[in-house]
């Protein structure tokens, strides 16, 4: 837990005591004392305490943990640990080319709560499915992948623009009428994880 | 003769205030739930139970202060509302 979220949780726990004991005792606010205790345990706190906690919610909702906690998403979480380097998530995630805490969010940025409205009724829409175990086995993306999630990294490197095989791609990939997995391809690919070997973190985790 | 009751007993602003503070507590009671429990459903209780819960008892509270004025009876003893200043 972050001293952030424990700041929150304290100021949540201080601002309901007093909230109770307005509840019980309701004329504790005749006085000009009591008015501006009132105010401040009904209005000014639990305000302060709602946009810290939507702040919170919204930052936790781009962790990895969040993303892995639904079940139709495990074999995707899976899939991370691939021991080839030629599967692209699993060769981002364990080089550290992503932050592993954020390794969903990092390419996968505009999804559910973070895309437009659609994406959010979609968002929506995922929770129920995963709550009655009813989602699609295995879950796909609504849309094709977007270049502009490994271009926000990959645009303007060296490494990147140098590649031969890029060169001569480089205007219709930044448009969009090449699609950067149709050569990357071997992504997720969770229907044959039995397949490959797994990676195994060496040392202190 | 009666005196008149203290504003803050009257009973339909200490009876808001009193609904305002049982939701600010349900709600953020809820919300401090949500925060030792890092799922998708988690958010869903904060964004349809917590936030909308406290954010009622906000607005209660709110309605309550603005709308005091008008429910306290003067010290004439007029009813609450009425304010003509026929004898």
């Amino acid at each position: 837990m972050t001293g952030f979220s424990l700041s929150l949780g304290l100021l949540a726990v201080a601002t309901m005591a007093v909230a109770a004991s307005i509840a019980r005792r309701p004329d504790a606010g005749a006085t000009v004392g009591g008015k501006v205790l009132v105010f401040l345990a009904l209005f000014v706190l639990p305000g302060l305490v709602l946009i810290g906690a939507a702040s919170r919610h919204y930052e936790q909702a781009k962790t990895t943990q969040f993303c892995i906690s639904c079940h139709a998403i495990d074999p995707f979480a899976e899939s991370l640990l691939i021991d080839d380097p030629r599967f692209l998530p699993a060769a981002h995630y364990q080089n550290k080319r992503i932050p592993a805490e954020r390794a969903c969010y990092t390419c996968h940025s505009d999804y559910t709560m973070f895309g437009d409205f659609d994406d959010k009724v979609r968002g929506v829409r995922h929770v129920w499915h995963n709550f009655f175990r009813t989602a699609s086995d295995p879950v796909e993306l609504y849309r094709p992948f977007p270049n502009a999630a490994c271009l926000r990294c990959h645009d303007g490197a060296r490494s990147y623009e140098e590649e031969a095989e890029h060169a001569p791609l480089l205007a219709d990939l930044r448009i969009g009428n090449k699609s950067c997995v149709m050569c990357h391809n071997l992504v997720h690919e969770v229907e044959k994880l039995d397949r490959f070997p797994r990676w195994r973190r060496e040392g202190p985790q | 003769m009666k005196s008149p009751r203290p504003r803050s007993l009257q009973d339909g602003f200490a009876g808001r205030l009193q609904v305002s503070a049982i939701l600010v507590v349900a709600g953020l009671g809820t919300t401090l739930a949500t925060f030792i429990w890092n799922h998708p459903l988690s958010l869903f209780l904060f964004l349809c139970i917590g936030a909308p819960l406290t954010g009622l008892g906000i607005a209660i509270y709110l309605w309550s202060i603005v709308t005091q004025r008008n429910d306290a009876p003067d010290q004439s003893g007029r009813a609450p509302g009425r304010h003509s200043n026929a004898p």
